[in-house]
């Protein structure tokens, strides 16, 4: 009974905080796409307009929401087109609501922090020089996250740069690139793999130690979104407050805080709550809705009172009237409910249909199958040809399938164009997007290369995204930027990008095919291309043959 | 076991835990620029498994060493030492200064704050330089990639980390010797500086003193503010805007290129 109760007693007092429970709630409630995971495919559906508030990469695998830094600089690169209105109104609203309590609980890369900083190693602890290096992460949201896409926007380029995203953010590296790639249905992804992903790999280890060594080393030197949102710290509705009355000046608040703060509630405080078990007069407590607080509870504690466990969200000396017990056992239930709608509705309910061989809604007409031939080379009647053909090439969109054939819509004027037209000739069929920066990109820098050094050798096809496709917006971006005697023929997706995932085998943009003379594939290639070092060779290759 | 013991125990642990795990990630990313290098493109599974493969010990001996360190703090735990203080110095500086009936406030001279201001300034404007210049995109080619690569980096580095020294240097030199003046107050105080108008006051101003009412009404406005552009944005197309990038993988922002 003693053992038992030992066992219990033991458990008791290494139970999770409340804190911690909220931080793993967040972090399940923002990655309710469960089985993103395991297929390998992000959430697509209607409900990620919504921004997550804490630093969650959209391109996460199990990403139900938005990351609002990523919609913040793709908004600002947007710019010139679209006032980002939604995205400011996003910031203003959490930063009025949370502050940076959104750092202390609800940001899911803050909890890998915490939990990496509970490493055994000695720490580094705060001085000075930490203090100084804390402003660091305001030149990051400056440079990267505000000058540098608007810069990208007002080039007469004008292909999106979401600079931060691309270069630093490590959550987009851990939880996009490495949630990703490690589903088996993301190999073809390897292949993009370049410069880029190496420097940010590195710089992930990098922040990973950082993390073991200092608390929340990513959070404190470098991450613009908590510099944003420690600007609203002072006027939050959740935050810290200080009894002006009780406090007497002893620093140990200070001291114990493991954020570079000068002071309890300035940009620095993640409003984690450590302060207040050291606090010898009870002067800080939490800031937050009265709704839930009777009025004795605002003021701090009176002094001399015990100090509660710092993982009380709304700390009092009183026992709690039953009114605010039925209010938190109601509140928990709501939250309890929608974390468990969440995960039933994005893992059960809104999954888009993958329809990967639907093309105008009729499975059977994809592909010329009479054109593959008779397989087993004999005469029809059962008996062995005389001269056994070779086997043809099975349909398919790997190097060496036969690519499918498909009627193309035109992009900007009607009528249709078939992979098969171009037969006799090398096709180059790209995949784009507009909103596609690598993709306008390849198209502006490489692809004028093929037709200025094959002539009518070559046919390039160029197919955009059927989502979010705006014809004059399209029209006007090839009319500013691609030579006007470009023979580069422009089409477009149909149904849910159907062509995208039959021809191209994939789901992400750009991709490129080069097919030889007779429709099979030599080349495939998700990722920016480059002309000299891929696409040359092997059109040479197939001129040469 | 004491705990001067214990102490020396998770001390040793902690750098023996602390020594694999830098040389674990040394060799990651030493393994990672390797792969890069080796230019056997396009990277498959099996390739970048094997080439992994080789800090295989070392990762399994940091995973064991963590697990082994969580199990030290939960069965062995060190009680947590007295918390040092931290005094904010200029809080000290103007507690002192209202015993001594000064000004409540203690004000730098414009010309630091000047200096401040304007070394930040300077900073951000020459930190735009090599991120430009880094991310040009027209300077790299899969072909000479090493080359280019150091060839621009390695400017680009050095300016960076020129302007950051700048800055740092700037703010230190520009920060006035808050502890030279408490230390001023508190020989003026022994001296007989009698306590005058506010010297009752026995805890400083922590935060400023927000009248209730104009704290409630920048909240209201801020909230009917983001209300109205959240509205605007989802009329303007910004929410679809929102929605058509977060639907897509973006190969860009992973790294994936």
């Amino acid at each position: 009974m003693k053992f038992f109760k030992k066992i219990g007693a033991w458990f008791s007092a290494h139970r999770p905080t409340k804190r911690r429970i909220i931080q793993l709630y967040a972090a399940l409630l923002t990655n309710a796409n469960l089985k993103g995971f395991g297929s390998g495919k992000i959430y697509q559906g209607k409900l990620k307009f919504l921004c997550a508030p804490g630093l969650n990469c959209y391109s996460c695998p199990g990403a139900s929401a938005a990351c609002p830094l990523g919609a913040l600089q793709n908004a600002l690169a947007s710019s010139g087109k679209t006032i980002p209105y939604y995205i400011f109104g996003i910031f203003l609203l959490f930063g009025f609501l949370f502050g940076r309590w959104i750092c202390g609980f609800l940001c899911p890369f803050g909890l890998i922090q915490d939990l990496l900083h509970k490493i055994k190693t000695p720490k580094i602890r705060k001085n000075r020089f930490t203090r100084i290096l804390s402003y660091f992460k305001y030149v990051l949201l400056v440079v990267f996250v505000v000058i540098l896409p608007l810069i990208y926007a007002m080039d007469a380029l004008d292909f999106p740069l979401p600079a931060f995203c691309k270069y630093i953010c490590p959550s987009g590296t851990l939880l996009g690139a490495v949630g990703l790639l490690s589903s088996e249905a993301n190999s073809p992804m390897l292949a993009m793999l370049g410069p880029l992903f190496t420097w940010k790999f590195c710089l992930l280890v990098v922040f990973i130690v950082g993390s073991i060594f200092l608390y929340r080393f990513f959070c404190r030197f470098f991450c613009p979104l908590g510099a944003l949102y420690g600007l609203f710290n002072r006027i939050s509705l959740l935050g810290m407050k200080v009894d002006e009355k009780s406090c007497t000046d002893c620093g140990i608040c200070v001291g114990k805080c493991q954020m570079d703060i000068r002071r309890v509630s300035d940009h620095e405080c993640i409003t984690c709550g450590d302060c207040i078990d050291v606090c010898p007069t009870g002067a800080i407590t939490r800031r937050g809705p009265k709704i839930l607080l009777p009025p004795n509870e605002i003021g701090g504690r009176t002094k001399g009172a015990s100090v509660k466990e710092s993982d009380e969200l709304f700390p009092g000396t009183k026992p709690l009237p039953k009114k605010t017990k039925i209010a938190r056992a109601i509140a928990a239930i709501l939250l309890l409910a929608l974390l468990g709608g969440a995960l039933y509705y994005y893992n059960f309910v809104d999954g888009r249909p993958v329809k990967p061989n639907t093309i105008g809604g009729d499975e059977t007409t994809l592909g010329d199958e009479s054109t593959a031939g008779d397989p087993s080379g004999s005469n029809g009647d059962g008996t062995p040809g005389d001269d056994p053909k070779p086997l043809p090439p099975p349909l398919g969109n790997k190097v060496g399938d036969l690519c499918y054939d498909a009627d193309l819509p035109l992009a900007f004027t009607d009528g249709t164009i078939s992979v098969t037209d171009t037969r006799g000739k090398i096709t180059v069929l790209n995949f784009w997007g507009e909103w596609c920066g690598p993709c306008k990109h390849e198209l502006i820098f490489e692809f004028p290369s093929i037709e200025e050094t094959y002539g009518d050798a070559v046919q390039v096809i160029a197919v955009h995204s059927v989502l979010s496709f705006d014809k004059e917006t399209a029209q006007s971006w090839v009319e500013k930027n691609m030579p006007a005697d470009s023979s580069i023929i422009y089409a477009v997706d149909v149904g849910d990008e159907d062509y995208c995932r039959k021809l191209g085998g994939g789901f992400a943009w750009p991709m490129t095919l080069i097919l030889d003379e007779n429709g099979v594939i030599l080349f495939a290639h998700t990722g920016e291309v480059k002309f000299e070092g891929d696409l040359k060779p092997v059109i040479d290759a197939a001129l040469a043959d | 076991m004491s705990q001067k013991t214990l102490r020396t125990v998770h001390l040793v642990y902690g750098i023996a835990l602390s020594l694999l795990l830098l040389v674990t990630a040394v060799l990651f990313v030493t393994s990672a620029v390797g792969i890069y290098q080796s230019g056997s493109r396009p990277f498959s599974r099996e390739s970048i498994s094997a080439a992994f493969q080789s800090i295989a010990i070392p990762v399994y001996l940091s995973i064991a060493g963590i697990a082994g360190g969580a199990l030290l703090s939960l069965f062995l735990p060190l009680h947590s030492g007295k918390t040092t203080a931290m005094r904010d110095d200029l809080d000290t500086l103007r507690r002192l200064e209202r015993r001594l009936g000064r000004h409540a406030e203690s004000r730098e001279p414009v010309i630091r704050i000047a200096i401040r201001v304007g070394a930040a300034v300077i900073s951000v404007a020459l930190g735009i330089y090599p991120a430009l210049l880094f991310l040009d995109p027209s300077r790299f080619t899969l072909e000479n990639v090493n080359g280019s690569v150091v060839n621009a980096v390695i400017p680009a580095l050095v300016w960076a980390a020129t302007v950051i020294v700048l800055a740092t240097i700037s703010s230190l030199l520009c920060t006035h010797s808050v502890r030279r003046e408490i230390a001023l107050c508190k020989a003026a105080i022994a001296e007989g500086g009698a306590t005058a108008k506010g010297g009752a006051e026995s805890a400083p101003s922590r935060l400023r003193k927000h009248k209730p009412a104009l704290l409630f009404t920048v909240r209201i406005v801020l909230a009917a503010l983001a209300v109205v552009l959240i509205v605007l944005g989802v009329l303007n197309g910004g929410a679809a805007d929102v929605l058509g990038k977060a639907i897509r993988i973006c190969t860009e922002c992973i790294g994936l290129g």
